[in-house]
């Protein structure tokens, strides 16, 4: 069972991470489409909260002996895959850029090879 | 009065040329440019072949970033107004020449083309229309204005809003999200009646599991939209 002390910080934890996590994208300085797991995280951290029977049968079904070790778990994997992700997603960038730099190197030569030409 | 179409393209080989020369003969003095977001199939050497003027993306950016990219042209070119048409045929040209008058006339900053005012022509699946009749009324919550077609993509803005968007334009989905950008900056978007068309050829980009995220995603960047701060324009 959760102590009600830890479900008060929890909640307040997670709204103030919504807050600030939602004045970010309205400064544009986080992107909505990457915040979208975020926010279904606290979502569901303010579920367990509300209803921390959820925890207990969750952690009976897993087979894990406190619900605080299931958090812990739970969370891991969740951050897990949200680094996964970003990996991911900063790999793909990577090799945008890769290719954007390519592209403008070749164009320069194109255009130093164009006024060249216009100056023979 | 110097006017712009820009046709976003991807993997469009089949309907572009088509696409292309509806504009030219029903809306011959409108500009055209298309944007080639990094087709994967024959389409930029359909493009070459036919001499069409387009501006080719060495990465594919999607929709938002293609469009982007047409208002950048338009406002560098110093246009006075610029029309998305899709590329795939859906969008009929005929309407360009009467969208812009009708926006003048009115001193409108945007004008939407929609499907759903006399309710004429291709009107998408029953599935989508529940959808888009959902974000009018979000928009409508957000903005106080009665969109009914925000997922148009037949829009045509004044030089105002070509500014805007050549800066501020959103990624995915954009329709609906730049719309409520417009109007929370105070400008007058008005809607016209239209008759769309289903595709000339290949493939929507649409399907379930991305109808989820995306009613998801817009609805959250339709509600981050109205409470960022607009400077007004």
């Amino acid at each position: 069972m959760l102590d009600f002390r830890i479900r008060i910080m929890a909640i307040a934890v997670v709204i103030l991470g919504f807050i600030s996590l939602t004045g970010l994208i309205k400064q544009k300085k986080v992107e909505l489409k990457y915040a979208l797991v975020w926010y279904g995280a606290g979502v569901v951290i303010l579920i367990f909260t509300l209803f921390p029977k959820l925890m207990d049968g969750l952690s009976h079904l897993l087979g894990i002996a406190t619900p605080v070790n299931m958090l812990f778990m739970l969370a891991i994997i969740v951050l897990s895959a949200i680094v996964m992700e970003l990996t991911a997603v900063l790999s793909a960038m990577s090799q945008r850029v890769r290719k954007l730099v390519q592209e403008v190197a070749l164009l320069r030569d194109e255009l130093q090879q164009a006024s060249e030409k216009t100056h023979e | 009065m110097k006017k712009l179409v820009i046709i976003p393209c991807y993997n469009e080989q089949e309907a572009i040329v088509q696409t292309v020369r509806e504009i030219q003969n029903k809306a011959p003095d409108f500009d055209y440019v298309v944007i080639n977001d990094c087709s994967a199939d024959n389409t930029k050497q359909i493009l070459l072949d036919n001499h069409i003027r387009f501006i080719d993306l060495p990465i594919n950016l999607g929709i938002g970033g293609a469009v982007q990219t047409g208002y950048l042209y338009a406002r560098d070119h110093g246009y006075d107004a610029a029309v998305q048409v899709d590329g795939d045929g859906q969008h009929d040209p005929a309407f360009l020449p009467a969208m812009f008058e009708e926006m003048t006339a009115k001193n409108a900053d945007m004008i939407i083309g929609s499907r759903f005012i006399k309710k004429e022509g291709f009107q998408s699946t029953f599935a989508r229309q529940m959808g888009i009749r959902y974000f009018t009324g979000l928009i409508h919550q957000v903005t106080g204005a009665t969109i009914t077609d925000p997922t148009s993509g037949l829009r045509m803005v004044n030089r105002k809003l070509i500014s805007y968007f050549a800066e501020n334009y959103p990624k995915d989905y954009p329709e609906p999200e730049s719309t409520v950008a417009a109007l929370k900056n105070g400008c007058k978007v008005v809607e016209t009646p239209v008759i769309m068309r289903s595709r000339h050829g290949g493939k929507s980009s649409i399907n379930l599991n991305r109808s989820v995220y995306y009613m998801i995603k817009v609805s959250m960047a339709i509600i981050v939209e109205g409470q960022r701060k607009h400077a007004g324009l």
